[in-house]
């Protein structure tokens, strides 16, 4: 009978916590949802694709915009998580991308937007348009463009 | 003088070490260590306040797992929240949001809190957990804006959503090592030494 | 990134207790230090300390990975990881950990240190670093294990260290676990400089 009372509470708490994770979830997809219909001036549908990545969970399709998916990205950095959105083509290259939060985004994002898709993402340093803006941050640049690349990877299949 | 000092409370993490995983690699900034300090206090305060009622309710061998998948879950709404206020804040802390669920601080309050014998009144206990609390946070707290002013040369306070209400700014970062482990490490080591000579100088014991 | 270069990144670039504070209770609080109860014990330089930490963090790992991929993911659920993990991985490990421990010799032992690993910042850590890493089955196995090693080997390490402050004239304000904090934060320096790129590409 304790046995029974502990299972129920500790079933009655994952089903809040479930609950509360469906909710958040939704309120996270309409914050993205806003952040990359403001960038895209399109069209943002309901239903985004989902991923397991460290980087992005969700992959947004957009109608009447400057490029058909968005989606916001973590962006690992020395001085922690960067919040980006980005835009990319049906081919999974990057078509814009900007730093959410109001601190000034890298110098060296810019250098990654047109990479992805049928043109690789830098693997090292020299890979950059501009390697100088890249120095003092090779690390954090290189950690940003592999996850752009998988994001790229994961748009051009769904794409397809 | 006596009833002064037995009510003292020592801070747990500068005297006790407890919950000092996430304030070294994590709290880098103030926003992220107003989020952690008062993450791993709301836990704490609830798991104290759970224990002790919970001791004639839940069978010794179940308390464990019952005990951990409450922490696990006020760790998980607490992270729902702060995602939902800041998600910049909440992607900065990354796993040491749900890391909560175990945070020593929590668990150092779970053992006293389901002591049997304990000679501490109910009031006494739930006053020396909500100290420990408070002390906890108000750490946390001092080492991200310590780390975040003289890391990154900013002080900054989360606003809803994006935004930052930005209190300073330095053309440069004084002391850059600060935002990294490295500098956690050794802010937290120099800060638990003053704490011991202050405690000193107070006619304290050293816990 | 090829095998090698996960176990390297795990033990040295993304070290858990220097790179992310984790464990840190057991390391920086000695025996004499009131509240200090035997999980202070592991990483104490032995290795059956060292196969208990490795063997818990990979199983660790890759229950979690198994719980987020393969349940929690196609659900759309995965950030509910942490309480799937305390209610299912969590009660598995400390079971197997008794069972070992109720064995003879050198499995009793790694058994006994692993009970104590089990409900601890360091496991949960590591197991949610790894899960969240990208990585397949087997290198989760891999990167849980070898960050297991990276924190035996930091751990031994600042063990050694201790053992040289206590014979030295340390400031009384410094003495135990402020100059081990101190130490630790040199050596997180020192492991800052390896070159986490090179390390990453390490056999590929």
């Amino acid at each position: 009978m304790e046995n029974l009372a502990v299972a129920s509470a500790i079933g009655f708490i994952a089903i809040v916590v479930a609950a509360a994770a469906l909710f958040a979830e939704s309120a996270s997809i309409a914050e993205e949802r806003s952040a990359i219909a403001f960038l895209s001036k399109g069209s943002v549908r309901a239903d985004p694709m989902r991923f397991d990545d460290p980087a992005f969970s969700r992959v947004h399709s957009i109608s009447g915009g400057s490029a058909p998916f968005g989606a916001i990205l973590s962006l690992p950095t020395r001085q922690g998580a960067l919040r980006t959105a980005l835009l990319f083509r049906k081919d999974g290259s990057v078509a814009a991308a900007s730093a959410l939060g109001p601190g000034p985004a890298p110098a060296w994002l810019k250098l990654l937007v047109g990479t992805g898709g049928t043109s690789a993402t830098p693997s090292s340093k020299s890979d950059a348009a501009d390697p100088d803006a890249v120095s003092g941050a090779t690390e954090s640049f290189l950690d940003v463009a592999d996850a752009i690349g998988r994001a790229s990877a994961s748009v051009a299949e769904a794409a397809r | 003088m006596n009833a002064r000092r037995a009510a003292f409370v020592p801070n747990p993490l500068l005297a006790g070490m407890l919950g000092i995983c996430p304030l070294v690699a994590a709290d880098r900034s103030l926003p992220e260590g107003i989020a952690l300090g008062l993450g791993a206090a709301i836990c704490s305060l609830v798991l104290g306040a759970v224990a002790a009622p919970s001791r004639g309710i839940v069978p010794d061998r179940l308390r464990a797992p019952f005990s951990l998948a409450l922490s696990a879950a006020v760790a998980l709404l607490y992270s729902f929240g702060v995602r939902a206020y800041s998600p910049i804040v909440a992607d900065g802390l990354g796993i040491f949001l749900p890391l909560l669920a175990v945070s020593a601080l929590s668990l150092h309050t779970l053992r006293r809190s389901s002591a049997v014998n304990g000679s501490a009144s109910t009031r006494e206990r739930y006053s020396s957990i909500a100290k420990e609390a408070f002390a906890f946070l108000a750490t946390a707290v001092l080492i991200g804006a310590a780390r975040e002013a003289l890391g990154m040369g900013t002080l900054t306070i989360p606003l809803p959503g994006e935004g930052e209400l930005r209190l300073m700014e330095l053309p440069s970062s004084p002391l850059r090592m600060l935002s990294s482990s490295a500098g956690g490490f050794i802010l937290i080591g120099c800060l638990a030494a003053a704490y011991r000579l202050a405690l000193r100088g107070a006619g304290r014991k050293i816990p | 990134m090829s095998y090698l270069g996960i176990i390297a990144s795990s033990v040295f670039a993304s070290n858990a207790l220097l790179a992310y504070g984790l464990g840190s209770i057991p390391a920086f609080k000695n025996d004499h230090e009131a509240g200090a109860d035997v999980a202070s014990k592991v990483g104490r330089g032995s290795l059956a300390s060292a196969a208990a930490l490795a063997c818990v963090n990979a199983l660790a790992a890759v229950l979690l990975w198994c719980i987020r991929g393969l349940v929690l993911a196609p659900l759309g659920l995965s950030s509910l990881d942490i309480l799937f993990f305390a209610l299912i991985a969590v009660p598995l490990l400390k079971a197997l950990s008794r069972a070992a421990a109720s064995g003879e010799g050198a499995i009793a032992r790694i058994g006994a240190e692993a009970e104590e690993l089990v409900v601890g910042s360091l496991v949960f850590g590591v197991a949610l670093i790894v899960a969240k890493g990208g990585y397949s089955l087997g290198e989760a196995l891999a990167a849980g294990a070898a960050s297991g090693l990276g924190y035996w080997m930091a751990t031994s390490l600042l063990e050694s260290i201790r053992e040289r402050l206590e014979l030295s004239d340390v400031p009384a304000a410094f003495k135990g676990a402020p100059s081990m904090l101190l130490s630790a934060g040199l050596m997180s320096m020192a492991l800052m400089g390896i070159d986490s790129i090179l390390v990453r590409n390490l056999g590929s």
